[in-house]
């Protein structure tokens, strides 16, 4: 069955999420102060990334309860070491992502495993800001979507997580993963189009061929 | 990288950005168009699959942990202050030991700690206490865990619970820690009441303070688990201050007053709260169900001891001059009438009802309700609050509340019916589910003998002895 086949005719319904965006100058501002101790700025740090952190961590854990702690950890790594965060090395995003990044490596190392499949994601944890008509079906298509992303190698789940998870660009993405921006977008073709053939394995072959 | 690659990574960033949408892209790009569809789609549907938002509950109360970890935390919790007895004891100490080095004179202050500015001084300030705090002797932090109210290492002990609460960030871990601390104060009490020590008013109010916000904690919420494991505490807390009442000293009864009554109310909202939780019940070992139908009635005789020795009576039940024989008045022989089991067996005797106790010496205390003479309620507790047996010496009813599985097992020993047959519980289903710990129950349910009324009782409902009994 193809998981995905009403988009071949709606296109334009289908968008990407927007992801929360901070004006860099304000970024940089509210870092530079938080660097310093500022309360406030930590706090507004805090709830600029939160969501994304939490993001990352479902999409990379594959599960909420771990992903809610994992958040938390995340952040707290975040107090003990934003007193050296410098601007010259890499965005405040790649480097706060780093320590996630890290953390969910320690935790597979930890619990010698991986992340298992993309269950127990809450139904009321997804936003259905998209008006989509079939709620229920569209559920298990994102059931579906979110379990394909955990067979994929772990490094292409990585790019997978950041891009469209988090919605890093490829740019910050390749800072976090320590990669070139080339790898990074070569491991991201691969990642969808290994998902293509999970998700919609019938039009392999049709859409790829020109003949929409 | 290819030109298809290099297309593709420019659309998913124009898309992630909000410039363009898929439409947008396939036309610009027409010579792709027909590979860049599938894969677009793909994409946004991966992204719309882990749009994914945290709990409301996690945000807030994520939040609220993040605040205070990033400072306010940390100086909250090495914010309190030392037990004044503590302070002035080591305050001596240190000025007797400066003394014998010579070293009254005042130091010269000098500073090895770099300049730091801005809030970060006040949070090294926090984090060096806390790396002074957790480098701190294990020995001394680990045999604090034994200490008691008085004891030089107790405020180590305070600090440590607050130290686990403080770095305690999922809030069932949060529950863990606060549950264990109410435990620890209960325990506390059973221990100086065990020693024989006078108990003061901050003993228990730390009591009422670990264990009030807990009442309203388990109301917002909590899993069965946690709710049960809080009234097991609140349980043994009344039973723990039953036991030290007379040790509480005179200026301390407001404070006693006040922690039996937060300890009642603790147990009787995490009761309510477990009634209505269907997935408690299976837990809950239903006392009708060891009742042992075929055994009924019970004849009167149940061979009880052939001899009675007079003695004095106990603080709690006393013996009004006559000796414990029953029907002729009340109180527990002083000499010992058996030794089973490894247990000193004494008689007790309240009027027409008789059966055998354990000895104060073998960690069974006693209690009653009622007046002194003809107590309506006889209570016999072990020193470890775990286990509590209830006789009504009217009717023979007796119960059993024994901690099992983190919480309190009600179960009807023996029960008269309102027909007067008598149900007895089931010996060996009970040994089966609480081992050696039902064999004091069963002794003194085995000796228990209720000789023919006179005189007809009133009518009306039996003196229950279904609910654990109520704090002084």
């Amino acid at each position: 069955m193809a998981l995905i086949p009403s988009f071949r005719n709606e296109a334009s319904r289908v968008e990407f999420p927007p992801f929360q965006a901070v004006s860099p100058n304000v970024e940089r501002d509210t870092v530079d102060r938080a660097c310093s101790g500022d309360q406030q700025a930590l706090g507004d740090i805090y709830d600029w990334y939160m969501p994304r952190i939490y993001r990352y961590a479902v999409a990379r854990l594959g599960n909420t309860v771990e992903a809610e702690d994992l958040t938390e950890e995340v952040f707290l790594k975040m107090l003990g070491a934003i007193g050296d965060f410098r601007w010259k090395d890499v965005p405040f995003s790649s480097w706060l992502f780093r320590i996630a990044h890290n953390h969910v490596a320690t935790h597979f190392r930890r619990t010698a495993q991986r992340g298992g499949p993309a269950v127990g994601i809450p139904e009321e944890t997804v936003d259905w800001r998209h008006d989509v008509a079939a709620s229920v079906e569209e559920q298990i298509t994102m059931d579906e979507v979110r379990r394909a992303t955990q067979l994929l190698p772990d490094a292409q789940r990585e790019v997978i997580a950041l891009r469209f998870a988090v919605g890093l660009s490829v740019a910050e993405t390749a800072k976090v993963l320590g990669k070139r921006e080339g790898n990074v977008k070569a491991l991201q073709h691969k990642a969808i189009a290994k998902l293509q053939t999970m998700l919609i394995p019938e039009t392999l072959g049709v859409e790829t061929a020109g003949t929409i | 990288m290819s030109d298809f690659e290099a297309r593709l990574s420019e659309c998913l960033e124009a898309l992630r950005e909000g410039r363009w949408d898929i439409d947008e892209c396939l036309r610009r790009y027409p010579a792709h168009a027909a590979a860049l569809r599938p894969h677009l789609l793909a994409a946004a549907t991966v992204a719309r699959a882990f749009d994914v938002r945290p709990r409301d509950e996690f945000v807030r109360q994520a939040r609220e942990r993040f605040r205070i970890a990033r400072g306010e935390h940390l100086r909250e919790v090495f914010a309190a202050e030392p037990e004044p007895s503590f302070f002035a004891a080591a305050r001596m100490r240190f000025l007797m030991a400066a003394q014998r080095m010579g070293l009254a004179e005042t130091p010269r202050r000098r500073s090895f700690v770099p300049q730091l500015h801005g809030s970060f001084r006040a949070l090294a300030s926090a984090a060096a206490a806390l790396v002074l705090f957790l480098s701190f002797s294990t020995y001394t932090v680990a045999s604090a865990s034994n200490a008691l109210p008085g004891d030089w290492q107790y405020p180590i002990k305070l600090q440590t619970e607050r130290v686990r609460l403080a770095l305690a960030f999922s809030d069932s871990s949060r529950r863990d820690v606060k549950l264990g601390r109410a435990e620890e104060r209960a325990h506390e009490l059973e221990q100086l009441t065990k020693r024989g020590k006078i108990i003061g008013p901050g003993v228990l109010d730390r009591l009422t303070e670990q264990t009030q916000p807990l009442i309203d904690d388990a109301a917002a919420g909590w899993n069965t688990e946690d709710v049960a494991r809080l009234k097991a505490v609140a349980e043994r807390e009344q039973i723990a201050l039953e036991q030290a009442k007379d040790h509480v000293d005179a200026g301390a009864q407001d404070e006693f007053a006040q922690a039996a009554g937060v300890s009642k109310e603790a147990a009787d909202v995490a009761g309510q709260i477990l009634v209505a939780r269907p997935d408690a019940l299976p837990q809950v070992i239903k006392g009708t169900l060891l009742l042992d139908q075929t055994s009924s009635p019970v004849p009167p005789s149940a061979t009880p001891e052939a001899s009675a020795t007079p003695g004095a009576g106990s603080p709690t039940v006393a013996t009004p001059g006559g000796g414990p024989r029953a029907g002729t008045g009340t109180g527990v022989g002083a000499t010992p009438v058996r030794v089973h089991g490894g247990i000193t067996w004494n008689r007790l005797v309240i009027g027409r009802f008789t059966t055998l106790i354990p000895s104060d010496e073998d960690g069974w205390h006693i209690t009653s309700d009622g007046a002194g003479a003809s107590p309506s309620l006889v209570k016999l507790s072990n020193v470890d609050g775990t286990s509590l047996v209830t006789l009504n010496p009217r009717t023979g009813d007796m119960y059993w509340f024994i901690a099992h599985g983190g919480r309190f097992d009600e179960v009807q020993m023996r029960l008269r019916q309102p027909d007067g047959t008598i149900l007895v519980a089931d010996r060996e289903r009970l040994r089966s589910l609480y081992g050696e710990a039902a064999a004091v129950p069963l002794y003194v349910l085995a000796n228990i003998e209720l000789q023919p009324d006179p005189t007809p009782e009133p009518t009306g409902t039996p003196t229950s002895t279904a609910t654990p009994p109520a704090p002084p």
